[in-house]
């Protein structure tokens, strides 16, 4: 299953990742009585989270707990603290009445790595698939299995709401990339790419359903990327390319979907040290 | 790989196969939502049986079974991730521009995205479908996370703008409408 990585690798990677949730930390952005309360906050808390104070307790304890996690000192501890807070920080901004999913990710990865090491200490070393010999393998192993389940749930999803229809129906992204980029070149914001593709959508609807088909097909085959190293080289290839494709032509960013993908699928300092024997 | 994990290809190899058949036969099928409930509780299921029986990779059984189910409720970090499942002919966008039509960031005079804004416009919108009210809540939400950030009064008589883009013969067509009053127009 390619369960290898090494110390240097995992410190790499746990660096990484509090970068980039030191860069892509949402913070409690809206104040004040929540106006529709989503996720966790339908059944209480509310008040908690319309507390003014809370913004800034949140951001406080958001630097100690990165701090103690990228440095792996009570690792278990600070992931269930940051999950904690993400949580808090998620459903207080999207009880404003806009979900914002570009965080989800981040969460899914921090209880995957808070569940590898909770298995590891209650199970002890093992030899997989669900525990490894070391805890932060564990929790490494669990992080990529809970990103390619998003995707792959994210693609089930289509397949489903749409009754099967959602490659036949697909063309109509094109109303994103309208919406996002415009219908028409602006002086000085012009966006060439997005209008050929508007253009040549609606003069190809069966090409445009291949291209977005092929996106579909990305997502629900996420987990054969977990085959062994360079499987998840290769999802995580194709993945952030999917990503690109999807900011360039459509406006849809997910920058730290992407980033994500970066330090755990492609783990570039894995490939760097390949020259030299490994890291 | 186990045995569970190759039913869990299949099941994938079926879900989009059967999305390319009907692509290609130019079928409009629908599922009801009490089907479509009931499609993915059997999905998540399946998760949950492969994990059961052994699958090489268990936690993507038991985190996608999660998604599939409880995701519904949206229970962060959860989701089923349904914003780009139901393909329409018709979306909307909300821009703030001046009056001669001018983009005016949303993020940068008044702190708020206007992705984020159009979500609100969405939640606000599907509670009673009144434009009116709806638009009266943006400018206030507006208008509070401005205060809240610091920033100075808005450009006198920028505006909100509904955008409509609708399919037409398989080309977006833009048609575009004033929401509300211009900002500064209550208080003059």
């Amino acid at each position: 299953m390619g369960t290898d990585w090494g110390d240097l690798e995992l410190l790499c990677m746990r660096a990484l990742f509090g970068w980039a949730m030191l860069r892509g930390f949402p913070g409690v952005l809206r104040r004040g009585e929540l106006t529709h309360p989503a996720g966790w906050a339908r059944w209480g808390g509310q008040r908690l989270l319309a507390n003014p104070v809370l913004p800034g307790v949140t951001r406080f304890l958001f630097e100690i707990a990165l701090v103690a996690y990228v440095a792996g000192l009570g690792e278990p501890v600070a992931l269930g603290a940051l999950l904690a807070i993400w949580a808090i920080a998620v459903t207080a901004n999207s009880s404003h009445g806009a979900v914002n999913h570009g965080h989800y990710l981040t969460g899914v990865i921090l209880a995957a790595q808070l569940g590898g090491w909770v298995a590891h200490a209650v199970a002890g070393a093992g030899t997989g698939p669900v525990v490894l010999d070391t805890a932060p393998k564990t929790a490494v192993w669990w992080t990529v299995q809970g990103v390619a389940a998003t995707y792959a749930a994210s693609g089930i999803a289509k397949v489903i709401d749409s009754g099967f229809g959602w490659i036949a129906r697909s063309p109509s992204l094109v109303l994103y990339a309208a919406a996002n980029l415009g219908t028409r070149p602006r002086a000085g914001a012009g966006r060439p790419r997005a209008l050929r593709l508007i253009d040549a959508a609606g003069r190809h609807p069966g090409m445009a359903r291949i291209v977005f088909g092929a996106g579909l097909v990305l997502e629900i085959l996420a987990p054969l990327s977990l085959f062994n190293r360079w499987t998840l080289v290769a999802g995580g290839v194709v993945l952030w390319i999917f990503h690109r494709a999807n900011q360039e032509f459509l406006g849809l960013a997910f920058g730290q979907y992407r980033m994500i993908l970066v330090i755990y699928f492609i783990n570039i300092p894995y490939l760097l040290g390949l020259p030299f024997g490994g890291i | 790989m186990g045995a569970s994990d190759l039913v869990l290809l299949a099941v994938a190899v079926v879900l989009i196969g059967g999305c390319a058949i009907i692509a290609v036969a130019g079928g409009r099928p629908r599922f009801s939502p009490g089907a479509r409930a009931a499609v993915l509780v059997l999905l998540g299921v399946g998760a949950v049986a492969a994990l059961v029986l052994g699958s090489a990779i268990p936690v993507f059984c038991a985190a996608l079974a999660a998604n599939l189910t409880v995701g519904r409720l949206e229970l962060y970090p959860l989701s089923a991730y349904t914003m780009f499942a139901d393909t329409r002919d018709h979306i909307r966008r909300i821009a703030i521009e001046t009056p001669d039509g001018s983009p005016v960031s949303g993020a940068a005079a008044f702190g708020v995205n206007e992705v984020e804004l159009f979500k609100r416009f969405n939640t606000e919108v599907a509670v009673d479908g009144d434009l009116v009210r709806t638009s009266v809540v943006l400018a206030r939400l507006l208008d509070d996370a401005r205060a809240a950030a610091g920033l100075p009064e808005p450009l006198a008589a920028s505006q909100l703008v509904l955008c409509e883009y609708r399919l037409v013969e398989g080309r977006p067509v833009e048609s575009r409408s004033p929401l509300g009053e211009p900002f500064g127009a209550a208080a003059g």
